[in-house]
């Protein structure tokens, strides 16, 4: 199969719908399938991504000894493994807008309207939830 | 905080953005300590996100007004509003944020005047107030 | 030849004071301004959002005057005026009670043909 470049922009916030974990899924597979995957992170969805998330959750009262992995440190896993196949892009607007600007080391903070820029270069492009 | 009016204690659990939650919320406290009254907020999940430091006190730029002439319009964040109204409400707004989902959304940065607590103070305040509402989803 | 976009919006009213001037009309004509030709098709409860005579709300907030919360009807009105055709979905109008009169001027009402028609006839189509 001809590796793609796949173009997906993010726009929905993490905790109201199965947007985040339906994104990982898709990163994931699709990157271990050898295509090259371009993320655009608008709105909430650049809380992704902060570096005060850091490697895990809070604790679980519950289950003290089990470690749950931030979204913050999922990403910085599939960056880590996938290399250059896997950019992440945060839209600097709003993450200004939002408050979200101490971003972990890797993504990419851009003007806004850059994103139509990998929009031409993608082979295919899908818009995941609203801002 | 000081004697007067009525405690009114509101939970709040929405995140900013999806729907009109936060314009109410504050529009209600606004009202509230205009009225004499006392009010609790207690913020949790993403409302955790309406006292974030990083916000600053002003929004960025309009960017329909870049390169018009003049001096850009000046929009206040929910964290300069929230400030204004500890402020104007002189000890009789206590603004609460959940530590644990303070925690989970990595919204630790939080502006001066707030007070981080954990969940059975929402309870307790529940307990002590004289109207409660709890307002969003989490 | 440069490709043309349809936004479409469904989710209305998403916070006037987090949101003031930063709502989604206003990044369409942002879109419109730098070439990127974009029309606007209105479904849900924001067919509201082309009801004329909407008033310009300003809050107090604390020592704050807000003054700047949105006003969709001006943001459709410079959206018009970029050249972008703006529709609203004819089912949810009926179900809002929103007759044609109403609308903005120079806002069309699309039935479910002519959404399928406007999603057919753009290169990107983006539901925001």
């Amino acid at each position: 199969m001809t590796p793609h470049t796949i173009f997906l922009i993010v726009m929905g916030a993490p905790y109201e719908s199965e947007l985040t974990t339906t994104l990982f899924r898709l990163l994931d597979a699709a990157l271990a399938r050898g295509h090259r995957l371009i993320v655009w992170s608008c709105g909430a969805s650049t809380t992704l991504t902060l570096e005060s998330l850091g490697e895990c959750k809070p604790r679980n009262v519950m289950r003290h000894e089990v470690v749950y992995p931030s979204t913050a440190r999922l990403v910085r896993t599939m960056m880590a493994r996938y290399g250059e196949r896997l950019e992440w892009h945060i839209c600097q607007q709003c993450m200004e807008e939002r408050g979200t600007t101490g971003q972990i080391e890797g993504v990419r903070i851009q003007p806004p309207f850059r994103f139509l820029r990998y929009l031409d270069q993608a082979d295919v492009c899908m818009s995941m939830g609203i801002k | 905080m000081p004697d007067g009016g009525r405690l009114i204690f509101l939970g709040v659990l929405g995140a900013p953005y999806e729907s009109e939650l936060t314009t109410t919320l504050l529009r209600l406290v606004n009202e509230a300590i205009a009225q004499g009254h006392r009010v609790a907020v207690y913020t949790c999940g993403g409302a955790t996100e309406l006292t974030l430091k990083t916000l600053g006190d002003k929004k960025p730029a309009n960017f329909l007004e870049r390169g018009t002439p003049g001096q850009l319009t000046r929009y206040p964040t929910t964290a300069q509003l929230i400030r204004e109204l500890l402020e104007m409400a002189q000890g009789r707004l206590q603004w609460y944020v959940c530590r644990p989902c303070m925690e989970e959304r990595g919204a630790l940065s939080q502006i001066e005047g707030v007070i981080k607590h954990v969940p059975p103070k929402l309870r307790q305040l529940l307990g002590e107030a004289d109207v409660a509402l709890l307002m969003g989803v989490k | 030849m440069t490709p043309r976009y349809l936004a479409i919006v469904e989710r209305a009213y998403r916070g006037a004071v987090e949101e003031q001037y930063a709502h989604i009309i206003a990044a369409t004509i942002a879109f419109c301004r730098i070439g990127c030709a974009t029309d606007l098709l209105l479904r849900g409860n924001a067919v509201l959002y082309a009801i004329r005579e909407q008033p310009e709300v300003r809050l107090t907030i604390g020592a704050t005057r807000v003054e700047h919360l949105p006003h969709y009807e001006s943001a459709i009105g410079a959206l018009l005026q970029q050249g972008a055709s703006v529709h609203v979905y004819e089912t949810d109008c009926q179900r809002l009670g929103i007759d044609p009169e109403r609308l903005i001027s120079g806002v069309a009402i699309a039935d479910l043909g002519t959404v399928a028609r406007l999603i057919d006839s753009h290169d990107v189509v983006w539901h925001w």
